[in-house]
């Protein structure tokens, strides 16, 4: 008879809400793979939590490990008897080590090759045996982003474990963690539930806690979070509509055992604030769900949705206590969005000197000047020069919002604040919303600028921090990157790959350098960090490493030709010149490897020519040089790939053809001439020969 | 309930669950763990209960009595249990009611808020309690303080006395709290807030502050040297504090923030070390003198 559901319970104090989803998935996983190394069979693992219990239910557990017959492969078989027939002493000592009598040994065959063997049978122990180590094992091995220490037990946990249900149907799996011997009795829910529960039967579990106001089941509970608030909107009158933001729904899932939703509001003068602020006070800090008007715009509405652990008889109670939390908040911020706007935002720049950016970096004035310089070098340079004024203008005031009390209060609204304030100052609204893109996009997954003026901007600033910090000695080792230079460079090319900016990045680097007095040495450090930035990024996106570095040999200082080069040469890859092509670079690059000493840099010879694959070749190369590079000039990646179409059954007739290594030193000199103008003809495409 | 009412009865509750009941300290601290009944006795592995009313500073946090939450002198209920009973969080819970706080009313809860005070070099994990969306409490277990490891985890809790004031006589300004019969917290102490505010912010002499940074650091490090540890760990109260009141004047910058703050931590360490030796030294005295806790969740206390 198997065991119908094995049931572990965790009880805990409040875990943090964002370590559950992970410790969700390794407890499950773990268990299937702890069960499957003992030999339990099982029909299905489920794993559940609320804040304060982390659930197994395993189904249909074999009452006993499976069988295991092990053939443990001994000395070869000719080495383990002699001729008589009588084990050698290697067999008769592989046969102790084992713990098998020497008659017993059985003869295997691996590759071939006969060996003796034990065989090992290994004893099935029965399920209740196995459990309690099991069970335990799998509480030691869930890790958290924090573990701590509660009591002198000596183990550690996210929270301290305060009890252990452990049962195989009706039995007692019976061990002990941290101090807590596992038992039958689990605990509701902390305000609406018995503290103490007899489990007489693992199945009655889930029942015990519903009854207990325990919704145990993740899914089940999000479904009666959801349902709940689908009710609560029918206040609503079809006007308003709650933003079901999975994050702060998750958030909020892990808060509760048992979900209960109410509507709150607010003054509608605090709808004048700008919303992101206000979401900011009620997502972050209370874990809000916010509401907005049902009509396009979907603007903010006065109310929001939390979610309470406790039914309570008058929820009134609660919604109040509430309100009167966020209208704080919202005063507060309502206060710095007069204050802050008492001056216009340019009249915060000065402000800026008395802010440390960097000790050694001096103050965030400094920086924003120095920051306004490159912008505008990048505007002048890359033909923007019709924005070049409101690019100059966005920088001047890009961090001015720092030093308003909104940001000093809301870290996170900073950029927000800069367009806000922009706007009612009165600035142009491409400098407005300038101010707040240049800090796009925020992580890997986020939006770029959608305007010029913003993605200049935030280039600028970024190669100017790259550059800065170098200049001190802060750039990223092994894992350290304090200054997050490593996403400034990251953001920088996504930029231009979204913006399809052609950049010189090495150039800008080098202007930096300029501005900020940085030595040449360390202008070639930065413009290494960059290209190894840029090649870590595109094998992310998937380019193959071979690929991704000869598009950086070729054009890596213009990280998004770089991009296109490779999207071309990935497009041609599979053809069959392509492949002949990069086979004869193979060759090439070998043929004047080896005889790199007899290389002259002359023209060849034409008269030296006496084979006509010879004289193709050198025909072909002369009449492609000029436009080849013309076409590397100017980008025009599909022309390149056309010409080197062309070239490609030439050289390969060549080698069909010619010997290179001829006896004649002049003859042989000069192919080796011929093959070093065809090698740079074309590596302007990049080292091909990688990619045979 | 009036606001001395609040801490007479915490003070009643915790007395009743074996706390020795102190009195706020006599010299300036940023938190009741900085008093040495915390900040010292949670170290080693002798027992401690303690609750105390801590009026704690914190110079930057002034408003000029302008803001209705935030203030540069404000109450906090400290209580230490160390080692923390299996029941704590049923504990701290029933203090509420005792405050006429129903659990069953309101919605109570326990979110991740960890603690660390980089200038005592401790740290703990924990949470903030909500009461109805409201911060009251934090809640924390202690796992170093003075860059020693706890070898007895013990539970701090903290009180923010003027929220949970605030809360119960449902006003929006702390100011307006009754604080005893017709007199008001603002009747109290926003005469304080304002001069202290315009002090931390603008008139603290920081030469003198400088000064006395240096002198209290050097006689904390002499006396130590001298093997006194209490009156040592005062001196580091009072550099922590003078330090607290340059930060407000703007006179420290962001990169010597860091260069103070880790010589106030050097020589908390060194007098947690100290005192850790002296209870050893003194066979740990007391050792034996709460109740033990049965350590079963369970078995604690039902409600």
């Amino acid at each position: 008879m198997a065991i119908k559901n094995v049931l572990l319970e965790i009880g805990t104090e409040e875990i943090p809400s964002r370590f559950i989803p992970d410790a969700l998935s390794s407890l499950k996983a773990n268990a299937e793979q702890s069960l499957n190394a003992s030999r339990l069979e099982f029909r299905d693992v489920k794993a559940y939590a609320t804040p304060r219990r982390l659930v197994l239910m395993i189904s249909g557990v074999s009452d006993a490990q499976s069988e295991l017959v092990e053939m443990l492969k001994g000395p070869p078989l000719k080495t383990s008897y002699d001729n008589n027939g009588e084990p050698t002493r290697a067999a008769i000592g592989f046969a102790k080590g084992k713990n098998v009598d020497v008659k017993d040994l059985k003869e295997i065959e691996v590759n071939g090759v006969k060996y003796i063997a034990a065989e090992i049978r290994q004893e099935s122990r029965t399920a209740l045996e196995v459990l309690p180590e099991l069970l335990k094992g799998l509480i030691t091995g869930l890790t958290f982003p924090k573990s701590m220490y509660w009591d002198n037990s000596g183990v550690r946990f996210a929270r301290p474990v305060r009890w252990i249900a452990a049962l195989a149907d009706d039995k007692v799996i019976p061990f002990e963690f941290g101090g807590v011997q596992s038992g039958r009795t689990t605990s509701g829910h902390r305000f609406m539930g018995r503290k103490a529960i007899e489990i007489p039967n693992a199945s009655e579990y889930l029942d015990l806690l519903y009854d207990n106001n325990v919704i145990l089941d993740q899914e089940k509970r999000l479904q009666k979070m959801k349902s709940s608030i689908a009710n609560l909107q029918k206040d609503f009158d079809g006007n308003y509509e709650v933003e079901m933001d999975a994050k702060i729904l998750e958030e909020n899932l892990y808060l509760v055992e048992y979900p209960v939703p109410f509507i709150g509001s607010f003054d509608k003068k605090y709808l004048e604030i700008p919303e992101e602020v206000l979401t900011t006070s009620m997502k972050k800090n209370q874990k809000y769900l916010a509401v907005r008007n049902k009509d396009k715009k979907g603007r903010l509405a006065n109310y929001f949705v939390g979610v309470s652990n406790n039914r309570v008889s008058n929820m009134n109670v609660i919604r109040e206590g509430n309100e009167r939390v966020l209208r704080a908040r919202l005063e507060d911020a309502a206060f710095f969005w007069e204050e802050d706007r008492k001056i216009p935002l340019a009249s915060y720049v000065d402000r800026l000197k008395a802010v440390t950016y960097q000790e050694k970096l001096g103050s965030v004035y400094d920086k924003v000047m120095l920051t306004r310089e490159l912008a505008l070098w990048l505007c002048s340079q890359y033909g923007f020069d019709d924005i070049a004024s409101l690019v100059d203008r966005a920088a001047y005031l890009s961090k001015a919002d720092l030093v308003t009390s909104m940001v000093f209060e809301f870290p996170d609204l900073q950029g927000v604040m800069g367009r806000e304030y922009a706007k009612s100052s009165g600035e142009n609204p491409r400098v407005s919303l300038a101010l707040h893109e240049q800090y796009l996009p925020q992580t890997a997954t986020d939006r770029t600028p959608t305007d010029d003026v913003g993605a200049i901007l935030g280039i600028a600033e970024r190669i100017h921090i790259i550059t800065a910090c170098h200049k001190v000695g802060l750039e990223p080792t092994g894992s350290q990157d304090p200054y997050a230079l490593r996403r400034a460079a990251r953001c920088i090319n996504e930029i231009l790959f979204a913006r399809k900016y052609s950049f010189n990045v090495a150039e800008a680097v080098k202007k930096s350098c300029g501005i900020n007095g940085v030595d040449d040495e360390t202008y070639s450090r930065i413009a290494d960090f960059m290209r190894q930035r840029l090649l870590v990024q595109l094998k992310e996106r998937g380019v193959s490493h071979e690929l991704a570095s000869l598009g950086i040999s070729a054009a890596g200082n213009v990280p998004y030709q770089a991009l296109r080069l490779i999207d071309t040469l990935e497009s041609v890859k599979g053809e069959e010149w392509f492949g002949a092509l990069a086979g004869s670079a193979v060759r090439v690059r070998n043929i004047l490897q080896k005889n790199a000493g007899e290389i002259q840099d002359v023209e060849p010879d034409e008269s030296l020519m006496t084979a006509e694959a010879e004289k193709a070749l050198y025909a072909e190369v002369k009449r492609l040089e000029v436009p080849v590079r013309e076409a590397v000039s100017v980008y025009d990646w599909s022309n390149l790939a056309k010409m080197l179409a062309e070239l490609s059954p030439v050289i390969a007739k060549f080698f069909d053809d010619v010997m290179v290594m001829d006896k004649d030193e002049k003859v042989r000199a000069n192919r080796l001439a011929l093959l070093s103008e065809c090698n740079a003809l074309m590596k302007e495409a990049g080292d091909l020969s990688v990619l045979a | 309930m009036n606001f001395q009412e609040i801490y007479f009865r915490l003070q009643n509750f915790w007395s009743r669950h074996d706390c020795v009941i102190q009195q706020p300290y006599d010299i300036e601290v940023g938190a009741g763990t900085m008093n040495p009944a915390t900040a010292l006795r949670v170290l080693g592995p002798e027992p401690w209960r303690v609750a105390y009313v801590e009026p704690s500073r914190r110079p930057s946090d002034g408003r000029y009595g302008q803001n209705p939450n935030r203030l540069q002198h404000y109450y906090q209920y400290q209580v230490i249990i160390k080692p923390a009973p299996a029941n704590i969080q049923e504990l701290y819970i029933e203090s509420l009611a005792s405050l006429g706080i129903d659990p069953n009313d309101h919605d109570i809860r326990f979110v991740e808020d960890d603690w660390e005070n980089p200038s005592t070099g401790a740290w703990g994990l924990g949470w903030e309690v909500w009461l109805d969306g409201m911060e009251i409490t934090q809640f924390t277990y202690f796992q170093q303080l003075g860059g020693l490891d706890m070898e007895s985890v013990p539970a701090e809790i903290t009180y923010g006395l003027e929220r949970i004031a605030m809360y119960v006589q449902k006003v929006d300004s702390v100011y307006s709290l009754n604080w005893a019969g017709n007199v008001s917290y603002g009747d109290v102490h926003l005469q304080g807030e304002i001069e202290h505010s315009h002090y931390n912010f603008e008139i603290a002499d920081t030469d003198m502050l400088f000064q006395l940074f240096a002198m209290y650091e050097a006689e904390a490090g002499r006396i130590l040297d001298k093997g006194f540890v209490l009156p040592a760990y005062d001196y580091v109260l009072k550099s922590s504090h003078t330090f607290n009141l340059l930060d407000a004047r703007n006179a420290i910058s962001v990169t010597e923030r860091t260069g103070y703050i880790s010589r106030v931590r050097a020589l908390a360490c060194r007098c947690a070390a100290a005192y850790r030796k002296q209870r050893e030294d003194m066979n740990f005295p007391l050792k034996g003198k709460f109740a033990e806790d049965t350590g079963n969740y369970f078995d604690a206390d039902r409600r």
